[in-house]
């Protein structure tokens, strides 16, 4: 079991997602021994303590069709899994960006004329 | 030594390493403990000064190295290796990218899988595993192919004081010392202790630096 691995296991535990969640509500509760000077392993146990956070958020939510208990204890279909959502998160900006830019078009064609995919290029830049 | 026989020395060391790696201690505290012939050591984080002195040294090597004909930078020692011995960086880069274009797309059918696919699911895995492998194999190459560069060289340098600053040896129950007394008895130590502490060292700090 290499580092990330074992770092990974310990992060999406029930115990040190307990502390992660009181150590938000309450400032006194420290995760690490030290107050500062973070070691990388640390860094990166911080990082996978909040992605674990956030899956199980969203899994109890039931925010994706194919995210389950079973993909989130597996780190391979998990590393799919965040791939994955980050590309649909990103489509979904893209498309709330259009929608807002074809209102913000629509909204000025009322004074302008019509509006073709042309103007909407342009007015995109 | 070929690639495969420094993977598997490197997986040996690792593992070698792991003690007990579901223990919490790897990451409680921002030091990590290591066994070598029955002797307990520790590496601890560097200080901000440990880390001027590092840089420092890292500064006047590379000056040093940069006024020596012997010595050559990253870039011309592409251009060497691709004009006499027809060895592509930028082509073994490219390939590296391909890999990383494969894994996307195996990511993106392995995240649309139910529980219930579990024949679909480890044939992706495994396809998955071949790619992050082969991805690591030319990662290595490259690697050892530049690794007479300059800037290698000096990282090397800059990585090796940290280890040896951040060191230590138990003496008694919580009574530590450094493991050596200054870079030159760290460099004159033929043992395997040093590159043990320069893993250690290496997990502990991983990627802060960049």
């Amino acid at each position: 079991m290499n580092d990330e691995t074992a770092i990974r296991k310990l992060a999406r535990s029930n115990y040190w997602q307990n502390i992660y969640k009181s150590s938000q509500e309450n400032a006194g509760i420290k995760i690490f021994e030290n107050e500062a000077n973070f070691s990388g392993l640390q860094i990166l146990f911080l990082y996978w303590l909040s992605v674990y956070n956030m899956i199980y958020k969203e899994l109890l939510d039931k925010e994706w069709a194919y995210l389950s208990k079973e993909m989130v204890e597996d780190d391979i279909r998990l590393d799919a899994f965040l791939y994955y959502r980050g590309r649909e998160i990103s489509k979904k900006i893209s498309r709330n960006k259009l929608e807002e830019e074809k209102r913000r078009i629509k909204s000025k064609g009322k004074h302008t004329g019509n509006i073709t995919p042309f103007s909407v290029e342009m007015i995109r830049g | 030594m070929d690639i495969e026989t420094k993977i598997q020395s490197l997986q040996e060391m690792i593992e070698e390493l792991n003690l007990d790696l579901l223990d919490d201690s790897i990451v409680k505290s921002n030091q990590l403990p290591f066994l070598y012939k029955e002797q307990l050591y520790r590496v601890k984080m560097p200080k901000q000064k440990d880390l001027t002195i590092a840089k420092s040294i890292e500064d006047k090597l590379k000056i040093q190295l940069l006024r020596d004909s012997n010595s050559i930078t990253k870039k011309a020692l592409i251009k060497v290796l691709k004009e006499n011995q027809g060895i592509d960086i930028l082509e073994l880069n490219e390939t590296k990218d391909k890999y990383t274009n494969r894994l996307k797309d195996l990511y993106m059918e392995l995240a649309t899988t139910s529980d219930k696919e579990s024949k679909r699911i480890n044939n992706l895995k495994n396809s998955i595993n071949e790619v992050k492998s082969n991805h690591m194999q030319v990662s290595i190459e490259i690697s050892d192919l530049l690794s007479p560069s300059i800037e290698h060289q000096v990282e090397t340098a800059y990585i090796k004081y940290l280890t040896t600053v951040c060191t230590e040896k138990n003496i008694e129950d919580n009574q530590w010392e450094l493991a050596w007394k200054d870079y030159e008895t760290f460099e004159n130590d033929d043992t395997n202790l040093p590159n043990l502490a320069n893993l250690c060292f290496t997990r502990l700090f991983l990627t802060l630096r960049n």
